[in-house]
């Protein structure tokens, strides 16, 4: 369930979770370890085992027992303070929290042998046995230092003998640091805008003896409060499954340690939620599961199985798709396409049942041409869209005649040029570059084109595409003078429509049901036959 | 039915006057046609390039569509739009594209083009930032006659785009 992205000892760790973070534990451990009476000191002066052993022994006579807690999220523990707090709290006052913590607290202590109704009997806070308590989202607990390194100091980690040794001065330093740190503020303190994560701290209430200055920082809100109230483990739940523990749990046997003043306490946190079951796995992925046959069935409600009908038996419908993107090198600079798809009715059908009104003559609009890497284009952008339908296997084509022609500045129209091309058989998506030429006029022509207007034109645009058009024999233009001119830049799609394409769903139940029923019987029969066929090859090729 | 899936990227554009540019794309489709996950229109963000060369957006394109009929191919339209230095938005380019019906994946060049006024209003239109627009975006991609529409040719927007079909060989259709 939970899975450590991150390991270090005392930085915040984080871990990742698919289960909601209620199911979450957490145990924790508090040991004392050192105090006034016992310094830690000697912890490290017997090398002998016997004489580590002896000690051992004394520091567990000496110290108070070790609390574990197992916690669970979003569990609210009283501290010693708080319950006395809340108890002395008057009805009507304060803020509703407040109440509500009070009838609980109430509650708790009206259970007999309870720790709450003890504190409350002692009436003080001095002695009190349960040191740890939670803090929620719901308290206004701001522990600003939470992200910063400041945590870290207060957490002082085990090292080797050597290094402890030279510590007294930075033991002393961190004590200040845990003074001023852990406040409990009973004023609404403005808290970070939460959203989508939520947050709650594990803390502690350690009853020691104070001495310097930072009694007075900590006491001076309420006599309640006579000990520390020490941050031992923040924890943030993110919606997104994530939790960022600070400090991490203890995967091996190092504890953290805090310490106030000669007070050094110990502390581990384990992970203490119920590992997932088989049960609890098989039904998630059955909701899983659920959640796409739904999908699937409501995508399926959806399509509905009719699409157009095949065209008659050995008729192709083609669906032609495409634009005129643009022309270029030509040397007018203001230019428009003029294009008309030529079919042949003999064996081509404009296919006006799936698609009425096609338009089989168009005209782009004028574009202006620009400077595009030292060569003049106009762009076009213009679509072609045609249903045609082939009625047998004759090899002519529909063919697109293009004849481009120019305005100018006093809006003569003059041709530019012509060019054709044959619509492609392959489906697929065709680019092409069609070179265009125009038919050149006498001598007198072209200077009465260049003064007046108008220019040389071909009286029947199929000329352009005699070979084809016209049937004969031999192809020839011997006689037609031209210049070439520029090129048009034309993209196609093709899709065939036709039954030979069409691919009969196999389904498993006719071709291999008895494989699947486990049919010995089918099989080999199946295998006998395939053996025969092999014979009767082999017998064949030595024939030959 | 059959089924297409259009996963793909509005890559950039090049070849622009300016390259502070931004995209408005929308993919359109014929009536036979349903949307069933995707959005089919979207903004991209302002790009100004430190190379002003290419135009980079980056903009993700995913559609699922459901089909009755290979008529109506989806279509690609794109509206171009330069942010000027007072933050106004001029339109610099209609252009549109089919998706190519075969699959696999296709990078794509769509040619770009703006309309043009006369001579004053270009003039009125360069100070006020007013470009003329179409009133009807449809001209750009319908297969009608422009006749009397006059455009100024601007740069080209770049497309990268996968597709992927079901269930058309069921009905006789070879892409």
């Amino acid at each position: 369930m939970f899975d450590a992205t991150q390991q270090s000892q005392h930085a915040t760790t984080f871990y990742r979770t698919i289960d909601r973070v209620e199911n979450f534990k957490i145990t924790i451990k508090l040991r004392k370890i050192a105090d006034a009476n016992v310094p830690l000191n000697d912890e490290f002066l017997g090398l002998d085992e016997g004489a580590i052993a002896l000690a051992k022994k004394r520091r567990r006579l000496l110290l108070p027992k070790p609390e574990a807690t197992v916690i669970s999220w979003g569990e609210r523990i009283f501290s010693p303070s708080e319950i006395l707090r809340h108890h002395n709290h008057q009805p009507g006052k304060g803020s509703p929290l407040a109440a509500k913590y009070h009838a609980l607290v109430e509650q708790l202590i009206a259970q007999p042998n309870s720790e709450e109704s003890r504190i409350i009997a002692a009436g003080t806070t001095k002695g009190a046995r349960r040191q740890i308590f939670t803090l929620t989202d719901a308290d206004a607990y701001a522990s600003q230092k939470a992200f910063t390194t400041s945590t870290r100091e207060v957490l002082v980690p085990r090292e080797n003998p050597a290094s402890a040794m030279r510590r007294p001065a930075l033991l002393r330093k961190r004590n200040r640091v845990i003074g001023e740190e852990d406040i409990i503020t009973t004023s609404p303190v403005p808290r970070t805008q939460k959203c989508g994560w939520e947050e709650m701290h594990i803390m502690a209430y350690l009853d020691v003896e104070q001495t310097g200055s930072s009694k007075e920082n900590v006491s001076e809100q309420s006599h309640y409060d006579a000990g520390f109230h020490i941050c031992l483990c923040s924890i943030q739940a993110y919606d997104s499954g994530l939790v960022a523990i600070t400090p991490g749990l203890n995967t091996g046997k190092k504890p953290h340690r805090i310490a106030i003043g000669q007070n050094v306490y110990e502390y581990t946190l384990k992970n203490a939620s119920a590992p997932i079951t088989e049960e609890d796995v098989e039904s998630e992925w059955s909701i899983f599961q659920e959640l796409y046959r739904q999908k699937r069935s409501a995508l399926e409600n959806i399509l509905t199985m009719t699409f157009t009908s095949l065209p008659a038996s050995k008729h192709i419908r083609f669906h032609i798709t495409g634009q005129i993107s643009w022309a270029e090198r030509f040397r007018s600079k203001t230019l428009y396409i003029r294009q008309c798809l030529m079919v042949p009715l003999e064996s081509w059908n404009i296919d006006e049942n799936t698609t009425p009104a096609q338009a089989m003559m168009s005209t782009t609009q004028v574009s202006r041409a620009r400077d595009s890497h030292g060569v003049w284009r106009a762009t076009f952008g213009f679509p072609l869209e045609w249903v045609l339908l082939r009625r047998d296997k004759s090899t002519e084509r529909p063919a697109l005649y293009l004849t481009v022609c120019s305005v100018d500045l006093w809006n003569r129209h003059r041709l530019e040029g012509y060019g054709y091309f044959n619509i492609p058989e392959e489906e697929g998506r065709h680019s092409m570059t069609i070179n265009t030429w125009r038919p050149l006029g006498s001598l007198m022509a072209r200077v009465r084109e260049y003064f007046i207007g108008g220019s040389t034109e071909l009286e029947d645009l199929r000329y352009i595409n005699m070979s084809n058009g016209h049937g004969q024999k031999v192809s020839s233009m011997h006689g037609l003078s031209v210049e070439s001119s520029g090129a048009i830049r034309l993209t196609l799609n093709v899709v065939k429509q036709a039954e030979a394409y069409q691919v009969k769903p196999v389904t498993g139940k006719e071709s291999h049901a008895h494989f699947a029923k486990g049919d010995i019987k089918a099989i080999s029969d199946a295998l006998a036959r395939a053996r025969a066929r092999v014979k009767a090859l082999q017998a064949g090729r030595k024939a030959e | 039915m059959a089924e297409v899936h259009i996963v793909g990227t509005l890559t950039g554009a090049s070849d622009f006057p300016s390259s502070r540019l931004s995209c408005r794309w929308k993919i359109v489709a014929g009536t036979g046609w349903r949307l069933l996950e995707g959005d089919a229109a979207g903004v991209t963000q302002v790009d100004a390039p430190e190379d002003s060369r290419f135009t980079v957006w980056s903009h993700p394109i995913d559609i699922h569509y459901g089909t009755r009929a290979v008529t109506g191919w989806p279509k690609l339209q794109v509206q171009v739009f330069r942010r000027d230095w007072r933050g106004r938005d001029e339109l610099y380019g209609y252009g549109f594209t089919h998706i190519p019906s075969t699959p696999g994946d296709h990078t794509l060049a769509i040619p770009t083009w703006r309309p043009v006024l006369s001579f004053w209003d270009e003039l009125s239109s360069s100070i006020f930032g007013t470009a003329a627009v179409l009133k009807n975006t449809d001209v750009v991609h319908a297969p009608a006659d422009r006749f009397r529409l006059t455009t100024r040719s601007m740069g080209t927007v770049h497309v990268e785009v996968g597709v992927v079909l079901r269930n058309f060989e069921g009905y006789g259709v070879a892409m």
